[in-house]
């Protein structure tokens, strides 16, 4: 049981810091997504985020070049993957917080620490 | 959710698409799942394991090919661990994956540098043990290096010595007992007997300590360590 209960610890400990490096890594990327709006046949693109609770939209152009536009799109994908590993992270967390803290493992954990 | 069986099957097939995976070992408490698929035999129940995969390289490295796997790992979803810089070490929610060189002697550098992969792979004693003698297990289209469980099971003994916390000392034991236990009931003795005799002394004193702890009724293997 002991093992079990080292284990569990482990994980968490695990998931908490892999959970603070996901959002290290999410607030690292840069603001915003974009958005192309079609008006008379043309295509404009906006910069599209929020700050401070407001919502901001940035002219970037008529044209945009590909390169940019799969990097928009990359980052965008990267952030939705990033916000789904932080959301099954705190579930992970908050399965293993419940888990140690069933009062038969805290005596136990309580017990060891006598040892 | 993905399960974590499906980012490991995942990665490995990654590895496979990128001709790496037969360069690279798997080792840690993943062996322990994919040792099923070698054994073939429904009486064998894989241990616990956690999120660590690691994957050991010889040195020096023969790849064959050139790959930048932070970008590959990056495709899957994993980040780099910041907090660690002296090797790489990619995150998941479910799985977390290092890579180990064999540390000969004693160590002048945090990390070995692998150009053809682009990563920085940390240093590990008696890993050669498990580069030396490898097996071959196949899941689907893929061919997994695994140590020879044999191998497998007395280097766990012996890493258990090396732990600092005694919580990970007890699961390297009982991983390797459990496995020596699994091959001794299968017919392995005088197999296990004759790794153990080509150990260094040191080696089997390491052996002989960790497990004169345990009760030999529940580990009859005991008796062939001690």
């Amino acid at each position: 049981m002991e093992v079990l209960i080292n284990s569990l610890l482990e994980e968490l400990r695990n998931a908490k810091h892999t959970y603070k490096s996901y959002k290290e890594k999410i607030e690292s990327l840069p603001k915003g997504s974009l958005q192309v709006k079609e008006i008379n046949g043309s295509k404009y693109y906006y910069l599209v985020f929020r700050e401070n609770g407001k919502y901001i939209s940035k002219y970037l152009g008529k044209e945009l070049p590909r390169k940019d536009i799969e990097n928009y799109k990359h980052i965008k994908r990267q952030r939705e993957a990033y916000r789904k590993a932080i959301r099954d992270l705190r579930k992970q967390i908050r399965f293993l917080e419940r888990a140690l803290n069933a009062k038969s493992v805290r005596d136990m954990l309580q017990d060891s620490k006598k040892v | 959710m993905q399960s974590q069986f499906e980012i490991c099957y995942r990665i490995l097939k990654k590895f496979k698409e990128n001709k790496i995976l037969d360069k690279l070992l798997l080792f840690g408490s993943w062996c322990g799942y994919y040792y099923k698929f070698y054994f073939q035999d429904e009486n064998y129940t894989f241990q616990l394991q956690t999120r660590d995969m690691d994957f050991a390289i010889a040195i020096p490295p023969k790849i064959g090919v050139q790959i930048d796997l932070p970008s590959l790992l990056e495709s899957l979803d994993f980040i780099p661990d910041t907090s660690i810089s002296t090797r790489d070490v990619f995150l998941h929610p479910e799985i977390k994956v290092e890579f180990f060189v064999p540390l000969r002697g004693s160590k002048d550098k945090d990390s070995y540098y692998i150009k053809e992969l682009n990563i920085k792979a940390g240093f590990l004693k008696h890993l050669d043990m498990l580069l030396d003698e490898t097996i071959t297990t196949v899941v689907d289209d893929l061919e997994i290096r695994l140590p020879n469980p044999i191998v497998y099971g007395l280097h766990k003994l012996i890493v258990s010595t090396r732990r600092r916390e005694r919580g990970k000392t007890q699961k390297d034991t009982l991983q390797g007992l459990e496995m020596l236990s699994y091959l001794y009931k299968r017919g392995f003795s005088a197999e296990i007997q004759r790794r153990l005799y080509s150990l260094s002394r040191n080696k089997r004193r390491a052996i002989r300590k960790v497990t004169r702890e345990f009760e030999i009724i529940e580990y009859p293997i005991i008796g062939l360590l001690q």
